[in-house]
């Protein structure tokens, strides 16, 4: 498996996945966006985050929670909407 | 919460999501409870799963994508040209050589910074040429930077995108670009914490980049513009912070790290104004590259483009 392939998926899906998600998250709101883009990048802890956005840490959760569910359901339309690949040997 | 039965009843949504983020690791005994409950609750685990999914797809998305997986159109627009190309795979090995052995900054420092192929452009909607307005709520706050995005409209340079690069897992420089009709271009790096070297002594104008700290970051502005156009930039950029403290505005070789090419005349600190659309602040007066005073928003934008 190349470096840079997402597990589980042959590259050209895990690429069309990335591209969902990148779709996905521009769809969420700013606040909500922020803090997930923060957490899966930075790998801070959510008091850390919340600092770092200038928020309460309770804030930061509750937006965590919210957007990560959002990008779920926008990710599971995706998936439903995205041709499979099948493998040919 | 998800409080589904007495015996689970501590497993709450915060444990999911902390157990997602691999944030309990120092608590063995609240990740076996965790590990239990969900072994008893599938939904809830297809819920942790497809947030570590999340994950995996953000970092691959903004922190490891290579450059090929970039459509061609993206990084012509982000401008990544065929001169650079060229030397792309040399360019990215001595960089990481230089990584190894003295650091990122070592290899920013060799002028690979411009040639570094794991820019990673942010997504399509970007790649057009779009006009930001101070009072819009574009912010760089998106992307997780309480910095906001600068609307350099009033200068004739149009936002065309940015792009972020990793120089570690906590530590991403942001690219801002800006272009004008006539083909001038800006390139506004923005670095959170600015207790390390990160800046680069040239870049691929020729020209020694105008920079600037203020709070946790550091600003540094490269462009074909002269200094004194770069600087008018950078105090419209300050005045437009929507938390602006004075800014510090200093000659670059005060910053720490690699020396920089200084200012030949450091300007002064011009007070923020937490304002939103510029053409509705007074202008700001200040001392020109030969001491005389320029006002933003005045003579330069009569005259029309910054230049």
């Amino acid at each position: 498996m190349p470096a840079n392939a997402l597990p589980d998926r042959p590259p050209q899906e895990a690429r069309v996945e990335v591209n969902d998600m990148i779709r996905a998250l521009f769809k969420l709101p700013p606040e909500q966006r922020a803090p997930i883009v923060l957490l899966a990048l930075e790998n801070v802890s959510y008091e850390d985050a919340a600092q770092m956005l200038g928020i309460p840490g309770g804030t930061v959760r509750s937006r965590l929670f919210r957007g990560r569910e959002a990008l779920r359901e926008l990710m599971e339309e995706a998936d439903e909407r995205r041709p499979r690949l099948r493998r040919v040997k | 919460m998800t409080i589904r039965d007495g015996i689970y009843d501590e497993v709450s949504e915060i444990d999911l999501h902390a157990y997602a983020d691999g944030l309990l690791t120092l608590q063995p005994d609240r990740v076996r409870r965790i590990e239990d409950y969900l072994q008893q609750h599938a939904e809830d685990r297809l819920k942790v799963e497809a947030y570590r999914r999340q994950r995996d797809l953000i970092c691959h998305a903004y922190g490891n994508a290579p450059s090929s997986e970039i459509p061609t159109r993206l990084r012509e627009a982000f401008g990544y040209r065929k001169a650079r190309r060229r030397n792309a795979v040399a360019a990215w090995a001595v960089a990481i050589a230089a990584t190894a052995l003295l650091g990122v900054p070592a290899a920013m420092m060799a002028g690979d910074f411009w040639n570094v192929t794991s820019w990673t452009a942010y997504d399509d909607e970007r790649a057009q040429p779009a006009t930001a307005t101070a009072s819009s709520t574009v912010s760089m706050v998106d992307d997780a930077v309480p910095v906001a995005l600068p609307d350099f409209s009033s200068a004739g340079l149009n936002y065309i995108g940015h792009e972020t690069y990793k120089l570690t897992t906590k530590r991403t420089i942001w690219r801002l670009r800006y272009a004008d009709a006539a083909g001038n271009e800006v390139e506004l790096l923005v670095t959170p914490r600015p207790n390390e070297p990160h800046l680069v002594s040239r870049d691929a104008f020729g020209q020694s980049p105008y920079s600037w700290s203020r709070g946790e970051f550091v600003f540094s502005m490269h462009s074909n513009l002269p200094l004194e156009s770069r600087e008018v930039l950078a105090r419209i950029f300050e005045a437009q912070q929507p938390h602006a403290v004075p800014a510090q505005l200093q000659p670059p070789g005060a910053l720490q790290g690699p020396a920089i090419n200084a200012v030949q005349k450091p300007p002064e600190t011009v007070p923020g104004t937490g304002g939103d659309a510029l053409s509705s602040q007074p202008p700001h007066i200040f001392p020109g590259p030969e001491g005389d005073a320029v006002p933003i928003g005045g003579p330069l934008q009569a005259d029309g483009p910054l230049l």
